[in-house]
């Protein structure tokens, strides 16, 4: 099958989770404007799941479908950090209403958002051996299951379980808040 | 540049002064009390002196108890406290933020006279706090619990008789077993859950203390720290799951779903952190294992024969928002974050017990209270006032009007303010990001309508500008 230019390119795996994300954003914070009680829950119980769903494990779509159409491995890493690492730079944006420019930088090395990258390296794994299964079914002669992106699931989730697991995330807090007072000081 | 050309507001205000100013004032206050009828300065001999207990909680929201109408919490021990004393409902920190709230509890200061201004500074020991004060007037005491101030270590008070905290965490220690740190020494916890382990040690210390001789017996002062209702919310096994039933939608803003999280909504940090309806199930259940606690405080103090002679003070550091104004924050500068639980239980100075309060008090009123509590004048360094003539009566005059002060806390989003709120308005200004703030709060409890900017509110701005710049006195300045 010879695919268009498009369908090959970074952005036609990244646009509808970057659409999803978008509604879902629009969707979950406009729910509270619905009077009723039960379509208000309803709508932000969709949305908000859906937002969840699109910036935590869109990187899983993108990858896998990259994988298949055959770009190249940093095309494949740049097009999975796209959505989660937009969300992640709003969220420091946000911050700008109280903290300088440098701090709100930092506020990017948030544990939340160090969780979201190790989660979306664990999606990179897992998508690779999800290509991999796809094309073999289309008859691609491969092996499916190599080191490589095992090694990258298991390590990458199982930084993410650690830092969680150890005092339930507190203590990783605890260092961020730490290296802040290093850098910055009391940071007014 | 010489101290007295600097003048007394801009010059710094170090530990030196304020004891010098401690020894003017006991002096002054021993010589008024000679002369019969003067002021508060007539000194109490130590036998008619009350024991006094300073409780503390940990983001409390002042309407979570059950005497309150809290729709589904159950505080047995905050009801009987206010059934026993007085609730002054109008109860605000100056600055609506852990470590700078608590700094101004002990040292009866607004944060930019102290400056411990928010929760990554360390105890800066510029002004002593008020258990230094007692002690050097013949009291036993005993600082228990959260300490919650950055730094290396816990400070040295070689004047308390007994200091028992934890470090771990950044202060904020753990619900199970957690450990302490007593007299500088590093110690297991003896009972798993914190609220029980530091409750065990004000019980011991009130025994020890009042099981010596009579000649050695002195009243004593516990400050004694909770950590609930602080996150991670996790309660003792027969309380966990207590409030699972519980329809949390009757205690929360209309505007709440299941999925709302930090940071200006972030539904990211709703999910990762779990059931939003959870969170304040957990956050309900930790306040009922601390109640229960306090509650089993007040029954040894009945079964020792003190509830008479000893006052017990419970509070909280801030508030706590819970979803209004779409925040989950205790450092907004709304009533949520601002207003504290306060319930005082006198038995001598209270002649209605049961009853409220309308009266403004502040946390930087708890330390010159307990020091006229205990016959102690009021150093001149202190900025609250004893709001001891309030318990006696209700009709006595209270305070017209108070600063609010906040200084940025990375990484929450809140910028610094600085403010005034009177009995019936609050005005607030930001340092950055966000318009001023100004509530007619007689009208608008809620605080919905924001008169910055309209005809209204142009009146009434020059009047809270100068009650602000009055308040204010030029220390703070973020403009």
């Amino acid at each position: 099958m010879i695919l268009l230019p498009f369908k090959r390119s970074i952005f036609y795996p990244i646009i509808p989770v970057l659409v999803l994300a978008v509604i879902a954003h629009f969707g979950y914070y406009r729910s509270g404007l619905l009077e009723n009680d039960f379509f208000h829950h309803l709508a932000a119980n969709v949305f908000g799941r859906l937002y969840f769903v699109a910036v935590s494990f869109g990187a899983l779509y993108v990858f896998t479908r990259m994988t298949i159409v055959g770009a190249s491995l940093s095309l494949r890493i740049l097009a999975s950090f796209f959505v989660p690492c937009a969300w992640i730079v709003k969220e420091a944006i946000v911050v700008t209403e109280s903290f300088p420019v440098a701090q709100a930088a930092y506020f990017l090395l948030n544990p939340f958002h160090i969780w979201l990258i190790l989660l979306v390296v664990f999606e990179m794994g897992l998508a690779t051996l999800i290509a991999r299964f796809l094309l073999k079914m289309k008859g691609v002669d491969l092996k499916v299951i190599t080191k490589p992106p095992v090694f990258v699931m298991i390590s990458s989730l199982g930084s993410v379980v650690a830092m969680y697991s150890w005092g339930s995330g507190e203590n990783v807090y605890v260092m961020y808040l730490a290296l802040f007072r290093a850098l910055f000081g009391d940071g007014i | 540049m010489d101290k007295k050309s600097q003048g007394i507001f801009n010059r710094p205000f170090n530990r030196r002064d304020a004891l010098k100013m401690l020894g003017k004032t006991t002096a002054a206050g021993v010589v008024l009390s000679a002369i019969p009828g003067v002021g508060i300065a007539a000194m109490k001999t130590p036998t008619e002196r009350p024991n006094l207990i300073f409780i503390l909680g940990d983001n409390h929201n002042a309407e979570t108890m059950e005497f309150a109408g809290h729709p589904f919490i159950k505080t047995p021990g905050f009801n009987r406290l206010a059934r026993e004393g007085v609730h002054l409902q109008n109860t605000f920190n100056t600055t609506s933020l852990c470590t700078p709230s608590r700094a101004s509890i002990l040292t009866g200061a607004y944060c930019h006279k102290h400056g411990v201004k928010n929760n990554h500074m360390p105890w800066t020991d510029s002004m002593p706090t008020f258990l230094e004060h007692l002690s050097k007037n013949d009291y036993a005491t005993a600082f228990i619990g959260k300490w919650h101030m950055p730094g290396d270590g816990l400070p040295k008070f070689p004047y308390l008789d007994l200091f028992v905290s934890y470090t771990y965490r950044e202060g904020q220690g753990t619900y199970f077993n957690c450990p302490m740190i007593v007299n500088g020494e590093e110690v297991a916890s003896r009972k798993p859950y914190i609220t029980e382990e530091v409750t065990d040690y004000a019980i011991d210390f009130m025994k020890s203390t009042l099981n010596k001789p009579e000649s050695e017996r002195k009243p004593f002062c516990i400050y004694l720290s909770h950590r609930p209702g602080h996150p991670p919310y996790k309660a003792p096994k027969d309380i966990d799951g207590m409030y699972d039933d519980a329809d949390v939608k009757k205690a929360l803003p209309k505007n709440i779903d299941a999925w709302y999280g930090k940071s200006r909504q972030n539904v990211y940090q709703g999910f990762m952190m779990g059931s939003f309806y959870d969170q304040y199930r957990g956050y309900c259940e930790t306040l009922t294992a601390m109640d229960r606690d306090i509650d089993r405080l007040l029954n040894v103090l009945d079964e020792m024969e003190i509830q008479d002679n000893t006052v017990v003070i419970y509070m909280g550091d801030n508030g706590q928002m819970w979803g209004q104004h779409d925040r989950v924050s205790i450092k907004e500068p709304y009533e949520e974050s601002l207003k504290l639980p306060l319930i005082v239980r006198a038995p001598k100075l209270i002649k209605d017990p049961g009853t409220k309060r309308e009266q403004m008090a502040l946390n930087i009123d708890i330390a010159p209270t307990l020091l006229d509590m205990a016959g102690v004048p009021k150093p001149k360094d202190m900025d609250g006032e004893s709001f001891v003539p309030i318990l006696k009566s209700p009709a006595a005059k209270g305070r017209d009007a108070f600063l609010m002060e906040f200084w940025r806390y990375f990484p929450e989003n809140t910028p610094s303010y600085v403010g005034v709120r009177t009995n019936r308005y609050k005005f607030v200004e930001y340092e950055r990001g966000r318009d001023p703030l100004l509530f007619d709060l007689k009208r608008d409890s809620a605080e919905q309508n924001n008169l910055y900017g309209t005809p209204e509110g142009d009146k009434l701005l020059p009047g809270l500008l100068a009650k602000m710049g009055k308040l204010n006195k030029n220390q703070v300045k973020f403009k």
